[in-house]
C-alpha cells in the first residue's frame, strides 16, 4: 500500500508498506528509496544494546537526468526529521569502497549533515573500518534519553574494536 | 566500561553484515531480491513510524 505523507518538503514522499520504504520523485525523473533496517547487534555490549538503532540505507530506485538537485537533500532532511519524532531513535549509516564513489558518496553525507537544519539538534559521530574501506556515521538526539556521553562513550568503544589491530 | 570478547566478535561480525546487507537491501530496492530472500539473511525493514 502506498500512502503519501505530509512532510514539510518540495517532493511528496510517499510511504510503501509493501517494501517498508520511503520513497520520492524528483522532477528530473529520478525516483529515491529510503529504507530503515532495524539492527542492534553492532552495539553489543554497550549501553546501545537493545536500544531503537537503524541501518539507514537511500537508493536511487530510478535514475534522472543528473542534474544537480538541491530539493532531494532537503526531502531527506524532512524524512529523517519525521523519523526522529521518536527521539531515542539511533541511526546508523555506512558507506563502503565496492565501488570508486563511497569517498563521494560519504562526502556528499557529510554536506547533507552540516547543511541541515536538524545538525543543531543531532549529534553526528564518524568513523572508519576495514582498514579505512568503510566510512560509518551514528546519528543521535541530542536529548536521547540514554545521555549523549553515554552514547559517545558506545560508539567509541565500537569504534575502538573494530579498529583493533 | 569494557566489552566481553564474545561481544567483540558480535560488533565485527554485525560490521561486516551491515555491509553486506545494505548491498541486499539495494539488490531488494531493485528487484532483484524478494523480501523473503531479504527476511531469510536476516535483514528485517522497518517503518519506524
Amino acid at each position: 500500500m502506498i500512502k503519501e505523507l505530509s512532510l514539510p518538503c518540495h517532493y511528496k514522499v510517499r510511504l510503501n508498506t509493501e517494501n517498508n520504504s520511503y520513497e520520492f520523485n524528483t522532477a528530473g525523473g529520478a525516483i529515491y528509496g529510503v529504507f530503515f533496517e532495524s539492527e542492534n547487534s553492532i552495539f553489543s555490549g554497550t549501553v546501545l544494546e537493545g536500544a531503537d538503532t537503524f541501518h539507514l540505507v537511500v537508493t536511487k530506485l530510478q535514475s534522472g537526468d543528473g542534474v544537480k538537485d538541491i530539493h532531494v537533500s532537503k526531502t531527506l532532511d524532512s524524512i529523517v526529521e519525521h523519523f526522529f519524532l521518536i527521539k531515542n531513535r539511533i541511526i546508523f549509516y555506512t558507506c563502503d569502497a565496492s565501488d570508486d564513489r563511497h569517498l563521494a558518496r560519504d562526502r556528499m553525507f557529510k554536506i547533507w549533515y552540516s547543511n541541515s537544519p536538524h545538525h543543531q539538534r543531532l549529534n553526528k559521530y564518524d568513523f572508519e573500518f576495514a582498514h579505512e574501506e568503510i566510512k560509518a556515521s551514528v546519528i543521535f538526539d541530542k536529548a536521547n534519553d540514554l545521555g549523549e556521553q553515554e552514547i559517545f562513550n558506545a560508539i567509541y568503544l565500537i569504534n575502538d574494536v573494530l579498529n583493533a589491530k | 566500561m569494557s566489552i566481553s570478547k564474545d561481544d567483540k566478535e558480535k560488533i565485527i561480525q554485525a560490521a561486516k553484515k551491515l555491509v553486506q546487507d545494505k548491498k541486499d537491501i539495494i539488490r531488494y530496492s531493485k528487484g532483484e531480491l524478494t523480501k523473503k530472500q531479504l527476511n531469510d539473511k536476516g535483514i528485517k525493514l522497518t517503518m519506524p513510524l
